[in-house]
């Protein structure tokens, strides 16, 4: 050896094979640093605006990577519960009343999907209400 | 929407743009020099401009240019349309900006143009109501909007012969055919539909409508309401549509107040009833706020959908589709204490 000292520089494992890192995610989150870091601090009026937006875009991309699996699951239970084939199908049964004497039902599995959305697209939308759903 | 063809627009050569209004403005000022013509952050349909008007007696005339989109032919005609019906509210002593030329012009490539005088003031919802400057003309804002109301719904059928205006006789239905043509069904919003059609009120009367009154589309001065602006949607319905829509928990903006964020039903109640003799029940107030949190999220569903579909590349409008959700929580939010 040459007398370098090597023993850290052992790579973390790679979380996107047979891709090399960095991560969609990670990468995401470098666009996402460089427009609140570097772009923002320096913009004004609609351009501030506009970035705003991007940056936010951002973080819902990245929670919807990282949550897409366990939602999706807990929404094709949610759905299953509720005998529904597909959102069209379910749209249509309550267009037709089915699930008129069954308000409570619909009522807490539709919210338990939408907030799941929201937690995605939102999460600070729910604690700005007064009440819980 | 349109913003494809932002960056081709003839609008951004200020110069040319400057030459052309004077010509237009020869007929109703004479001659006048332009000045400080400034590009203003519109709305997505719509191109803004601010400009001075100098005429030969050296009187200055505060000015507001606003052009159609290149590209928005579904919505053609709609700057000189809203023209004609500025015209017809300012006569029904509604607070707006006045006229001074409008039409389609071979100057503007014959896109559709309004010219109107530039009142000052803010239209920022979240400075409206959070700055301290704006005290005053939140405690007004109940009474101002409605005396500016009450003036919207005694517009007359009659008044807008000239005008292309639709008849909403029932405006769940007609927002139930907007959101099947979509063909994006979200089941939240069956349920509320459900619940609206078997929930439907008596009408409240038959008037003209606004049909987008909330913070954002009004202008403020210290001491209130100096203008109501973006008349693109109005239309002939039923006259609590333009109260339960700045109900809508989208267009409190984050204010505590259940009406603009600012104040209460009762309070709005109380005082649109002293100036239109119109008595609303609470609960009519909010079918109508249910209905537009309903609107809102199925405008929210349209909107995503135009970038999904590619008739936009517009970030903003992009994210205005991920806004789905916050209706149908709001929706259920709603019918949680209700039975179908």
């Amino acid at each position: 050896m040459t007398g370098i000292d090597s023993s850290d520089w052992a790579l973390p494992p790679r979380t996107n094979l047979p891709y090399d890192s960095p991560s969609a995610e990670d990468l995401i989150k470098a666009v996402q640093a460089y427009l609140s870091q570097d772009l923002l601090p320096n913009s004004s009026g609609a351009e501030k605006w506009k970035l705003r937006i991007a940056v936010n875009s951002l973080s819902i991309a990245i929670r919807e990577l990282t949550e897409r699996d366990q939602d999706r699951e807990a929404y094709d239970k949610l759905m299953n519960e509720l005998e529904a084939e597909s959102e069209a199908n379910l749209a249509s049964k309550i267009k037709a009343g089915d699930f008129d004497d069954n308000f409570a039902d619909i009522h807490k599995n539709l919210s338990e999907i939408v907030k799941r959305k929201l937690d995605v697209s939102n999460p600070a939308y729910k604690q700005q209400t007064p009440k819980e759903i | 929407m349109g913003n494809l063809q932002e960056s081709t627009s003839m609008g951004n050569n200020a110069q040319s743009l400057q030459k052309k209004l004077v010509e237009i403005l020869h007929s109703t000022l004479g001659r006048v020099e332009v000045a400080g013509l400034t590009r203003l952050s519109g709305g997505a349909n719509r191109e803004t401009w601010s400009f001075d008007a100098v005429d030969s007696d050296d009187q200055i005339h505060e000015l507001i240019l606003q052009m159609d989109r290149p590209g928005m032919e579904r919505l053609e005609g709609t700057c000189a349309r809203e023209a004609k019906i500025l015209t017809i509210a300012q006569k029904n002593k509604v607070p707006v900006p006045t006229v001074i030329a409008s039409g389609h012009s071979q100057n503007f490539n014959g896109r559709s143009f309004s010219i109107t005088s530039r009142i000052l003031g803010e239209t920022i919802a979240r400075k409206i109501l959070r700055d301290d400057k704006w005290s005053y003309a939140r405690q007004n804002f109940i009474s101002d909007s409605a005396k500016a109301l009450a003036s919207i719904h005694s517009i007359e059928k009659t008044d807008l012969v000239d005008v292309d205006i639709e008849t909403t006789d029932n405006s769940l239905h007609t927002l139930r055919l907007v959101y099947e043509a979509l063909e994006d069904p979200h089941p939240t919003f069956d349920l509320a539909f459900r619940w609206l059609e078997k929930n439907h009120p008596e009408p409240t009367g038959f008037s003209f409508v606004h049909g987008d009154y909330r913070l954002g589309n009004l202008l403020f001065g210290e001491t209130g309401l100096n203008a109501v602006l973006d008349w693109e949607i109005a239309h002939f319905g039923d006259p609590c549509e333009d109260l339960g829509w700045m109900c809508v928990r989208a267009w409190r903006f984050g204010g505590s107040g259940t009406v603009a964020g600012i104040s209460d039903y009762e309070s709005l109640l109380e005082s649109y009833e002293l100036e239109s003799g119109r008595k609303i029940p609470v609960r009519t107030l909010q079918w109508w706020e249910i209905f537009g949190t309903l609107r809102w999220g199925v405008i929210c569903l349209q909107m995503g959908g135009d970038f999904r579909s590619g008739r936009t590349n517009s970030l903003e409008i992009a994210a205005i589709g991920r806004r789905v959700a916050e209706n149908e929580y709001d929706l259920l939010n709603s019918l949680g204490e209700q039975k179908l």
